[in-house]
């Protein structure tokens, strides 16, 4: 079942058009990963998911329901966690994360204290005294401790440290188990990579590519790293191998998934004392991708 | 070995070239204010007859109160009146500016990592405060000279050279005092803001100490350093003890400060705030929770400000005949009525100024929402079950709320104010009913905001154009004979003058009516945009 549906949607402000037919999906328990450069429309989206902009043609549904009409009856069973957290400078922190649970529809006090303890935040602090990962902490404990089914972070670990980053984690891989759903827009892609079921990445406004990882890694290459008994020649005119490097004996190249096999038997003939491969990381994934892009106009 | 005060020179001079704008202008607009004030006077007060009515006038508890006690009023020549009238205030804001450029050199600098550079840079560990002391110390004593100067070159009557030295020294001392004050305050608190905080809560604080002294309980003026400088009486007896008695307790309060500082890290306080709550109340837990909540320290200060407004107001009905029947200009200000006093028709000018005035808070708590918007503080809201409806609401009710509030307290205090002073006037509700009359005009303007922000959130601000205008055409449009047409331009224009007018139900009933399609339009408008960042 399908807890987020987008069709279509655009969006222009004004003259420039900032999502242009956006289309994918979000499946009940899974952690979808939303990647994309900056100013590509991700934000975008999940404003208009979360009923704070109007798309301007397109339907999104959240729960099957439209998100702009039923914003607040949707915002019940979601958690946000936006990558800018705004407070209020004279509340404390344990004040707003008891706002924020209330408001959302309500939540586990329980939860709420442990959370609190993980990401070590002191709750008695005023907002204005908070650093920017603290004011994220606030955010995320809120979200965390609602009782919701649907959660969209926008670059919710922009400001964490490492250590409170795996705390993130932990904690999303935590509600996965509890057959809750994520959306979540980063761009520290090792932890979609570690995270997310399927990914999805737009860029200019326009979804290019949607799927799982491993779907999206056959679509691309791997790096190779070979070293051989004899010289290899004429490697580079092998179809689908790419940025050929020699380094004495040893040789490093990108080579077409679809193509691999056959560039291993090629190989082969000079005698292979040392092969190693690397599948391709979704950083290497998103560079193709973004290189692309700054190719194509 | 490197002594503590190595290099405060140069760091003075520092501060000197990066603040010298800033500098020059507190300096220039205290001392302009002072002069064209003085110079105003003899237009003002020509004849000493004038001068006598208006030292009548000025003996009353919410003038004293406001400026301090007068010296001299039986002779009020321009010295006296100078010294009655401005020198009170112009030191509480001599004070609070004091109290906002010492944090600035000290924990605001402290706190943007500037003084960890600087000390970092070889210069003595108490290099920075003390250099904050000598620009201090320079801008006060510019003050000082300025304003005696310029006040000794006019040489009004009654305006000596001896007098106006003792005058530029009464504010250098007060500035040196509160720059003591804050020295103190900013080892003390934990941030620049709550140092800031502190030292300005000293200097008000001090102000009303003095007030209730003069006006009731004499012995708390001599706990504050305002009391203790108007009493030198400047113009008329030129005491010097109270100036000694400031000097000796500014160097007091500087030294503590300075010892204190020795046993401070940078970037921390001597007294560590109170660890607030960590759970959340129940009754912030609504969206008119979070914003009564957010709201309440600015609807306190309002209300009580408002309150006081209309006691000066009302204090002053009693001598209104007696002071303007003198007055050619009144008379074109408020052409004689038949059958009605001066006071009456004097009140209802004031009711209309004092709506606007309670129109402000009411006005601000709409404006809020966008400056909230801006700020992104809304979207943490509307990410939750809060529809944009219920968002506004709560905006609108605290709105509604501290619109009562406000008129009941400025009619309030007038009506108190004028119950005392008036023999044989009208009773207390007739005035408190006057002012509420103009609760329907004053939600119009409030429902104007709300409609802006719905529709076009860019242009919110149009609201205050609006609002200035309706005061220039009520208050100005009697004086410059406007055309009768105009006053239909504002909501209170439309509200019937009582207790001059009678009441009438046809333009109560109709504002209502324009506030309330005004608000639906709001709630229409808010319903369909989009959110704003920045
Ligand atoms: N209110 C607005 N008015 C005009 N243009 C806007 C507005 N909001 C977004 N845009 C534009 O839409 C595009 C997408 O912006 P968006 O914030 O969604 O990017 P993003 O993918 O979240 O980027 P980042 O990774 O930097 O957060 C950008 O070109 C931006 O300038
Ligand atoms: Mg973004």
């Amino acid at each position: 079942m399908a807890m987020v549906e987008l069709k279509g949607i655009s969006k222009t402000f004004g003259r420039v058009q900032a999502l242009q037919d956006v289309t994918f999906s979000v499946n009940k328990g899974e952690v979808f990963g939303f990647i994309g450069p900056n100013g590509s429309g991700k934000s975008t989206t999940i404003r208009v998911l979360l009923g704070m902009i109007k798309a301007s043609t397109g339907t999104a549904e959240i729960f099957g329901q439209d998100v702009w009409k039923q914003a607040p009856v949707i915002h019940r069973h979601t958690a946000y966690v936006p990558g800018d957290v705004h407070l209020w400078p004279n509340l404390t922190g344990g004040e707003v994360i008891d706002l924020l649970i209330e408001l959302g529809g309500g939540g586990d006090r329980n939860k709420r204290d442990q959370l609190i303890d993980r990401f070590q935040l002191d709750p008695t602090k005023k907002c204005r005294t908070y650093s920017k990962g603290n004011r994220q902490k606030v955010a995320l404990i809120g979200a965390f401790a609602s009782f919701a089914d649907l959660y969209l972070f926008d670059e919710p670990t922009s400001g964490l440290d490492p250590l409170m980053e795996r705390i993130f984690q932990e904690c999303v891989r935590e509600i996965r188990a509890e057959g809750k759903s994520v959306l979540l827009s980063s761009h520290i892609l090792s932890e979609v990579e570690k995270l997310c079921d399927r990914v999805g990445i737009i860029r200019d406004g326009t979804m290019i590519e949607t799927g799982s990882l491993s779907d999206l890694r056959h679509l691309t290459r791997m790096t190779m790293e070979v070293e051989t008994k004899r010289d290899v020649v004429s490697l580079e005119k092998q179809a689908g191998v790419y940025d050929v490097k020699r380094e004495s004996s040893k040789l490093t190249f990108q080579v077409d998934t679809e193509h691999s096999g056959a560039v291993i038997a090629y190989l082969t003939e000079f005698g292979i004392k040392h092969l190693e491969s690397r599948p391709p990381t979704l950083e290497d994934l998103f560079l193709r991708y973004y290189e692309e892009g700054r190719q194509a106009p | 070995m490197m002594s503590p005060f190595d290099r405060t020179w140069r760091l003075t001079k520092l501060l000197l070239r990066r603040d010298r704008i800033r500098l020059t202008g507190w300096l220039s607009v205290i001392t302009a204010a002072t002069l064209l004030t003085a110079a105003a006077f003899p237009g003002l007060y020509t004849t000493e007859t004038e001068r006598e009515q208006l030292a009548i006038s000025m003996i009353n508890p919410a003038v004293t109160a406001l400026v301090g006690p007068g010296h001299g009023l039986d002779d009020y020549t321009y010295g006296p009146m100078m010294a009655h009238q401005m020198l009170g205030l112009t030191a509480l804001i001599i004070a609070i500016m004091a109290v906002l450029l010492t944090i600035r050199y000290t924990r605001a600098d402290e706190e943007e990592g500037r003084t960890e550079m600087v000390r970092a840079l070889a210069v003595g560990r108490s290099a920075p405060l003390m250099s904050a002391l000598l620009v201090m110390t320079m801008l006060s004593g510019a003050i000082g000279l300025a304003n005696a100067v310029g006040l000794g070159l006019l040489g009004l009557e009654g305006m000596n050279w001896a007098g106006s030295l003792h005058y530029g020294a009464v504010l250098t001392l007060t500035s040196l005092f509160f720059t003591g004050v804050t020295f103190i305050t900013a080892q003390l608190a934990e941030t620049a803001r709550a140092a800031s905080g502190m030292a300005i809560i000293a200097a008000v604080g001090a102000y009303a100490v003095r007030a209730v002294g003069d006006i009731s309980v004499d012995i708390l003026t001599w706990f504050s350093p305002f009391g203790w400088l108007l009493a030198a009486e400047t113009y008329v007896n030129n005491y010097v003890w109270p100036l000694l008695l400031t000097l000796f307790a500014s160097t007091l309060a500087i030294t503590a400060g300075l010892w204190l500082a020795a046993g401070r890290d940078v970037g921390s306080g001597l007294l560590h705030s109170k660890a607030g709550r960590s759970r959340a109340r129940k009754s912030l837990l609504s969206p008119i929770g979070l914003q009564m909540r957010l709201q309440r320290t600015s609807i306190l200060v309002w209300t009580a400000s408002l309150f006081l407004l209309g006691v000066t107001y009302g204090s002053v009905l009693g001598d209104i005949d007696l002071f303007f029947s003198d007055i050619d200009f009144m008379e074109d200000f408020l052409p004689a009525v038949e059958g009605l006093s001066l006071t009456d028709q004097f009140l209802s000018v004031l009711f209309v100024i004092m709506a606007i005035m309670a129109s402000v808070p009411t006005v601000m708590q709409l404006t809020k929402l966008r400056s909230e918007e801006k700020k992104q503080r809304i979207e943490p809201i509307v990410s939750l079950a809060v529809s944009r409806g219920k968002l506004l609401t709560s905006y609108m009710v605290p709105a509604l709320l501290t619109s009562v509030i406000m008129l009941s307290a400025t009619s309030a205090g007038l009506g108190a104010a004028a119950v005392a002073v008036i023999e044989e006037g009208r009773p207390f509700m007739e005035y408190y009913g006057a002012g509420m009359a103009y609760l329907p005009a004053v939600l119009v303007m409030t429902a104007t905001a709300a409609l802006l922000i719905g529709w076009v959130p860019a242009f919110t601000s149009i609201v205050w154009g609006y609002l200035a205008a309706s005061f220039v055409i009520v208050y100005m449009g009697n004086l410059f004979q406007f055309p009768d047409w105009m006053d239909r331009l504002t909501p209170f224009g439309y509200v019937p003058a009582v207790p001059v007018e009678s009441a009438a139900i046809l333009p109560t009933a109709g504002l209502v009516a324009a506030a309330l399609v005004l608000t639906a339009g709001a709630y229409i408008g808010f319903g369909r945009r989009d959110l704003q960042q920045g």
